[in-house]
């Protein structure tokens, strides 16, 4: 979907850019304001539309969770994927917003502090690892054999797994987290 | 000696069974913090206001490997001063505790901990996770016990070992927590005064209805600072929390044996019991009044002998790890009207 944008854009640019020269200064100077406009609001479209993926290491057995399965994770109320496999929690400060509202309907301020609960009552040990860059959060993933992570689709390392949610493969149809 | 040796060689086989799953080693620290000012007309020492730099709190985890954490928690109230004469505050060690994660439905703590009990004797002291300041008196606070001797129905922590876990069923979900410690009394870190353990459970139900939590705890020990006095807790709460609003309650009853003129337990019992029901709205995701009613009977047999503490406040939220709070407590005594005040608290609670 995002590369279809790109080429359209990139069409529309391609246009402008010839134009501009046959159009006096004034025009010019509005037609690059506008162009600018929609560039700004492609750059807003690529964030909200972003496709979340679910991200855990490749010698991580699960290939599929349930969408339930997944809101108990991200509560913290499910602490292992297995025997011996504690669940890590990593969280992309840029799309946690969203994933916090499509997975819990939670605003993200109840989040923090059902967290805050699970730590100082000693029933979690360790909060969601928050951060920034997603080459962080891929390497934070490839590292730890029990992390799971949401992660846009087309930022996924080739070294990670990504795990369908009910039998569903992101961008599909009925995929949950759409 | 036997029997030593064989959990020595245990724990040595579970360590090195897991060797194979290790993962980078980390130590992970939280705390938080808050400052109130309190003002009341209960005496003429609270009439004057004054801050209170109530707790700091620090927490430290660290993780050995995928199953194996260590867990510790200090917690510094009223800014300890070991260098007065006074020994002004005091620091303690709420947790300090091995966490075995061997799966969600069975994991271990050995150590200390706070005793599971009710919906906030775990977070015992974490105000940023409570919408009021003060929590709720019938349950969490002190009541004199025996003898104007002052204690709570149950035990704020216990040095032993406690079973957890997690299981689900397709629309319910549960966690169960039992306990064997020392139970109270003196010292009760390092020995026990009498042949009786502590021994508790927590029972915890999450409804298929989203944010309907139902619990029921249980507490029963001799109590060593009380000369052995048996004393026994049960204690059902129920919460609904909504993202925009939030109801619950809890109810207690302790059944405390009493004590004779010797100061010694006589086998008779006493029955008390107390509860509260607390409800909250928030507005903007920032802005949360709240209103609580609380109530504690001295003895479940005798008429007029209840307390009652009516609570207003608000609590807003400045960031998410940031919490200003302001509360009006109502308090009244049912068989000492002369008893009665009123205390206004305001405070600042911060995660970090």
């Amino acid at each position: 979907m995002i590369r279809q944008r790109i080429s359209k854009y990139s069409f529309l640019l391609l246009l402008l850019h010839f134009n501009i020269f046959e159009v006096k200064k004034t025009i010019a100077i509005i037609i690059i304001k506008q162009v600018l406009f929609v560039i700004i609001l492609f750059c807003g479209d690529n964030v909200s539309y972003a496709q979340i993926a679910i991200v855990v290491n490749k010698e991580n057995p699960v290939n599929n969770l349930s969408f339930q399965e997944l809101q108990n994770i991200y509560l913290g109320e499910i602490t292992s994927f297995s025997r011996g496999n504690t669940i890590v929690l990593g969280v992309n400060a840029d799309l946690k917003q969203k994933f916090i509202t499509i997975l819990l309907k939670w605003p993200e301020l109840n989040y923090k502090k059902h967290w805050m609960k699970m730590i100082f009552s000693g029933e979690s040990h360790v909060a969601p690892k928050e951060l920034e860059r997603t080459e962080e959060l891929n390497t934070f993933i490839s590292q730890n054999r029990g992390s799971i992570a949401f992660i846009d689709i087309t930022k996924v390392d080739k070294d990670l797994k990504i795990i369908t949610i009910d039998g569903k493969e992101p961008g599909s149809k009925d995929y949950p987290l759409n | 000696m036997k029997t030593i040796s064989s959990i020595c060689l245990l724990v040595l086989f579970l360590i090195s069974w897991n060797s194979s799953y290790s993962q980078i080693s980390k130590i992970n620290t939280y705390g938080f913090f808050d400052t109130e000012v309190e003002i009341s007309n209960e005496s003429s020492e609270t009439k004057k206001w004054a801050f209170d730099q109530h707790h700091l709190n620090v927490l430290v985890n660290y993780s050995l490997n995928n199953q194996f954490t260590i867990a510790t928690e200090i917690e510094y109230e009223h800014v300890p001063d070991l260098s007065s004469e006074q020994h002004d505050g005091s620091i303690y060690l709420a947790n300090a505790y091995l966490h075995y994660n061997r799966s969600n439905t069975f994991q271990v703590k050995i150590g200390k901990f706070m005793n599971p009990f009710g919906i906030y004797n775990e977070r015992h002291d974490a105000t940023p996770t409570f919408i009021s300041t003060e929590l709720p008196n019938s349950i969490y606070d002190d009541h004199e016990l025996a003898l104007g001797i002052s204690g709570r129905l149950f035990a704020k922590h216990s040095t032993g070992i406690q079973v957890l876990g997690r299981f689900y069923t397709d629309q319910w979900g549960f966690k169960y927590k039992m306990y064997l410690s020392n139970g109270r009394g003196p010292n009760s870190g390092e020995k026990d005064t009498n042949f009786n353990k502590g021994l508790g459970f927590r029972l915890e139900a999450d409804s298929p209805i989203e944010g309907l939590r139902f619990g029921t705890s249980f507490y029963t020990d001799k109590n060593g600072y009380i000369n052995d006095i048996k004393q026994s807790a049960l204690g059902f709460d129920i919460e609904l929390e909504k993202s925009s609003y939030m109801i619950q309650t809890e109810f207690i009853y302790s059944k405390i044996e009493n004590t004779g003129i010797d100061e010694l337990p006589n086998g008779i019992f006493t029955g008390v019991m107390g509860y509260y029901i607390m409800g909250s709205y928030t507005f903007f995701n920032k802005l949360s009044p709240f209103v609580r009613y609380d109530k504690y009977f001295k003895n479940v047999k005798t008429p007029n002998n209840a307390e009652n503490i009516s609570m207003a406040g608000i609590n807003f939220a400045i960031s998410q790890s940031i919490f200003l709070k302001g509360e009006f407590n109502i308090h009244r005594f049912h068989d000492d009207k002369t008893k009665n005040f009123e205390i206004f608290i305001s405070s600042i609670a911060v995660a970090f």
